[in-house]
């Protein structure tokens, strides 16, 4: 929504914008059967933002403040550069409509590196969150040699507890952090590809 | 992200195993002229500030390496509350004196006017910053009391255009 954009949230224009394609085409891009995972862009922040400043933000820390959901949002982006991974703009294959984020992080506090996932509700319920989360999961093990993973659930997310175990993970209760549970993913001995 | 290279001084982007050295700048008293002093997380929020800023915006910050040691950092970020595109630097202890900033300046305002084709970037100085501000006029910049600074700074606003540009 343009008439909420603050000056730190302003479109890149002309040859910035050119710089930015740049940079955005060099992030790894991941097809899903029915989506693209891609790096995020400035205009991905209206939609992460409403995300995570309306109620479906309740379980992922919020719902935040606007600048509570900057903070995210810089950090995961961030985690390209300091980390080889960070958040994906998942987007309808077709429309190129955005669908949700997934992302690998490692978020100030936590003690292991997570996967995450938060779709918008016109997206949900159609499987788009376990074919996109199904890759970044296996882009930890094999293009990132993770040695752990984990999902950070809280125990009233049932959407994503089901999401999570389907995937494979299973309740540590031993690393349960900050209030929210921990969902295990097993390393797999054999890389899945 | 790419790299600049200035004599002795080679402008890359960041790396996580930087954050130990930004974080005694950005918490310790020289901060005073960066917004802060910052605690653990404020400086935190500014390195990935810093890190995030090229991915979104075309334009962002560089670790200053000197004949191999991380020297200070430098570049352009605009965080919340800054009003426009900032170019910023900070130096960690012992580095003062040789003229590092000025030079990494340079190069990286000449290669950011090449690139992102924008016309201006202003600096954010407080008035007792008396090193900043030399490095401002040493690079060209012009007071702008007509711009402003971020809510609850009292800063001066120096402005940065292309070389050659009216100022």
């Amino acid at each position: 929504m343009s008439d909420t954009r603050l000056p730190w949230e302003t479109l890149p224009q002309g040859q910035a914008a050119v710089a930015v394609e740049r940079i955005g085409q060099a992030l790894p891009r991941i097809a899903t059967d029915r989506t693209v995972m891609r790096g995020p862009y400035m205009e991905d922040f209206d939609i992460f933002a409403d995300l995570f400043t309306s109620d479906r933000g309740r379980y992922v820390g919020g719902p935040l403040t606007r600048e509570g959901a900057w903070d995210d949002f810089i950090q995961l982006t961030a985690s390209w550069i300091l980390r080889g991974a960070g958040l994906w703009t998942v987007e309808d294959m077709n429309d190129k409509s955005v669908l949700g984020f997934v992302l690998l992080g490692h978020e100030t506090g936590d003690p292991e590196p997570e996967l995450g996932f938060l779709f918008t509700e016109e997206a949900e319920g159609k499987g788009y969150a376990f074919e996109a989360a199904e890759k970044a999961r296996n882009n930890a093990w094999n293009a990132l040699s993770f040695d752990t993973l984990v999902s950070y659930i809280d125990p009233q997310n049932d959407r994503a507890i089901a999401l999570a175990t389907r995937l494979g993970a299973v309740r540590d209760e031993s690393a349960d952090h900050d209030g929210t549970h921990t969902y295990r993913y097993p390393r797999p001995e054999v890389p899945e590809v | 992200m790419h790299t600049l290279t200035t004599q002795n001084l080679t402008l890359r982007p960041y790396q996580r195993s930087d954050f130990d050295a930004y974080a005694a700048l950005m918490t310790g008293p020289r901060a005073q002229h960066m917004g802060g002093p910052h605690d653990s997380d404020g400086a935190w929020r500014n390195f990935v500030n810093d890190a995030a800023s090229f991915t979104l915006n075309g334009f962002g910050c560089f670790i200053i390496v000197e004949d191999a040691t991380p020297a200070g950092f430098a570049g352009m970020i605009q965080p919340p509350d800054f009003p426009e595109p900032e170019i910023g630097w900070g130096l960690y202890d012992g580095f003062e004196g040789r003229g590092i900033i000025t030079r990494a300046a340079r190069a990286i305002l000449d290669d950011a006017f090449a690139t992102t084709g924008r016309d201006s970037f202003v600096s954010y100085i407080t008035p007792d910053n008396a090193a900043s501000i030399k490095v401002a006029e040493r690079l060209g910049a012009v007071r702008d009391d007509a711009a402003t600074p971020p809510a609850g700074w009292n800063s001066l606003v120096y402005r940065h255009t292309p070389k050659g540009a009216a100022a």
